[in-house]
């Protein structure tokens, strides 16, 4: 038997919840969790108005508004809709033998170890669809450029206002040996950041500016 | 790849060069000159593939008389600054769309030198005008090269950027701009959008014929649907190959180039633009339908080129991976002066479509 946990997508302010915390799939199984938190097992249920991640300090982590006609139990969660808002509290029931954790799964760790970091470069962002297309050059290994097409329920909430084509961000794709030597896959997407141009950059790009016009001559032109 | 010989004196070349991801140009403008328009890798040597073709030729840097960037993209620019290191004494132009403070500032910000996460193409043109003492910057209806051969006043001539897409440009520009310390930063590379400052070069052979590189020119109020209307453009000799703007994208095709700009009988030339996916089985289709014949420097197979675990894995989280590139290709189109028939010759994984 598990332990049923009442969680509330109402309560979420944004419905949002945070995608990069998962590890495989955009299909969320209840049955089978894939959050990186696993579940005290002392804790039985949450007060009707405490949302479940923010009871285990993740107060950014929301699960995804439910369908009032989706037993949670059972079925497989369609985590893609993001317009949906619930008024119903749905009961999620996990497994008992699990041990908390708090850091999310896809931070990586001593036990993680990246098989593969594509540094990719997005090129185009389809909003209706919600994916990126974006080209990946392998950072491990001698492997020509790739193009591929990730979901954007991938990246991670803080980097959401970063996709824009030029935007260049990193998957690092690893293994991780859990607790009792179980191996799983994981994977983590960060964009690039970068801090704004200094005031002496900026008069160096002055500088260089002047200098490139400077050289830019004109020829005749065609009767 | 073997290309065989040099063209002879009395012969008219284009060649064009593409792996998928970037194209290169070469033409021989007869007795020995050669003009080059923007550039891309071989990806067999890793040298810029129009300097590894006219190695090949025997051609002696002096010949080169014009190199043309056609816009600061880097699918068209990868390798740029070698060749105008190496072809010292050819005229180096870019678009004029660069040749104000707006964009300067912008190639200047963005040349790899503070942020080189954020270079693209900008790189390479930054560097081609610091090695050099000057540049000359082509804008509608400069005259890129004129000389005498084979008895005939070969010209060859921009079409644009338009004086309006320069003005628009700057706009383009100026959105990314480095802001001042304190405002937010910029994240992201500068977005390949609204070709209109590029480059179009015609190639007037006299009596003999012509050729028109599109570049990547947009079909937009300001772009190819400005050249359409326009008289001067309309005067010119009439091309009978036309390398084909914008990978033979939709946005960069207008039928209008195909009845007016160009002979009865015509040869289009493509590259592909992989990671556009461009052009599209339907691009194709229109080409072939508007064309006498129709070819494209590189269409290999695309299918992913890794181990099978990498792939699983990769597949977890991203769809439709594939390469980037299709195969380098060049297809080479030759004609003797006098004659009506262009020899065409397929190296690498070129096709025709």
């Amino acid at each position: 038997m598990g332990t049923d946990i009442v969680i509330s997508g109402a309560n979420n302010p944004r419905n949002n919840f945070g995608l990069s915390y998962f590890t495989s799939s955009n299909k969320l199984d209840v049955k089978e969790p894939i959050f990186n938190f696993n579940v005290n097992p002392t804790i039985t249920s949450l007060g009707e108005e405490q949302s479940w991640m923010s009871a285990f300090g993740h107060p950014e982590v929301f699960i995804p508004p439910a369908n009032a006609n989706t037993k949670l139990t059972s079925a497989i969660y369609d985590v893609t809709n993001l317009t949906f808002k619930s008024e119903q509290k749905p009961i999620i029931r996990l497994p008992q033998n699990v041990v908390a954790q708090k850091n999310p799964i896809n931070v990586i760790d001593a036990n993680a170890v990246p098989i593969q970091i594509w540094e990719g470069c997005v090129q185009s962002v389809n909003i209706e669809e919600g994916t990126m297309k974006a080209s990946l050059n392998a950072k491990i290994g001698v492997i020509p450029e790739h193009i591929g097409t990730i979901d954007l329920q991938w990246v991670p909430d803080q980097d959401v206002d970063l996709v824009k084509p030029g935007a260049v961000f990193y998957l690092t794709l690893f293994k991780r040996v859990k607790r009792g030597g179980t191996i799983e896959n994981s994977q983590a997407i960060q964009f690039r950041r970068r801090p704004n141009w200094s005031k002496n950059q900026l008069d160096k790009i002055n500088e260089r500016a002047d200098k490139f016009l400077s050289k830019i001559k004109s020829k005749p032109i065609a009767d | 790849m073997n290309y065989g010989q040099p063209p002879a004196d009395n012969e008219i070349e284009l060649t064009v060069f593409g792996p998928g991801h970037g194209e290169a140009i070469v033409v021989h403008l007869g007795e020995g000159n050669w003009l080059l328009v923007d550039s891309c890798i071989d990806p067999n040597n890793n040298i810029p593939a129009s300097a590894n073709y006219l190695d090949q030729l025997g051609v002696t840097p002096n010949k080169v008389k014009a190199i043309v960037a056609s816009h600061w993209h880097d699918d068209h620019v990868r390798g740029i600054a070698y060749l105008a290191n190496k072809y010292s004494e050819a005229d180096f132009f870019l678009s004029a769309a660069l040749n104000n403070d707006e964009a300067a500032a912008f190639v200047a910000a963005y040349s790899g030198i503070d942020a080189p996460g954020l270079a693209r193409g900008t790189s390479e043109l930054h560097s081609v005008v610091d090695q050099r003492m000057h540049v000359y910057d082509a804008l509608h209806k400069t005259i890129v090269h004129e000389l005498s051969a084979n008895q005939l006043n070969v010209r060859v001539i921009a079409w644009s950027p338009t004086s309006s897409a320069f003005a628009q440009s700057i706009a383009n520009f100026a959105q990314y701009l480095p802001n001042k310390p304190g405002q937010v930063p910029i994240t992201h590379a500068p977005e390949p959008k609204q070709n209109i400052e590029a480059v179009v070069i015609h190639i007037n052979f006299g009596e003999e014929d012509a050729i028109l590189l599109g570049s990547d020119l947009e079909n937009r109020k300001i772009g190819w649907g400005e050249l359409v209307s326009n008289v001067w453009c309309q005067a010119q000799k009439k091309a009978s190959i036309y390398k084909v703007a914008h990978h033979g994208s939709q946005n960069g095709d207008n039928e209008e180039i195909w009845t007016t700009f160009l002979q009865k009988e015509k040869i289009a030339c493509i590259t592909p633009f992989n990671r556009s996916g461009l052009p599209t089985p339907s691009d194709k289709e229109r080409i072939k339908l508007r064309a006498t014949q129709a070819y494209i420097s590189s269409g290999a197979s695309r299918k992913a080129d890794m181990s099978r675990d990498q792939i699983k894995r990769l597949g977890d989280i991203c769809s439709d991976v594939e390469l980037a590139d299709s195969g380098f290709g060049a297809v080479r189109l030759r004609k003797k002066i006098g004659s009506q028939i262009w020899n065409t010759e397929l190296f690498g994984n070129a096709q025709a479509i």
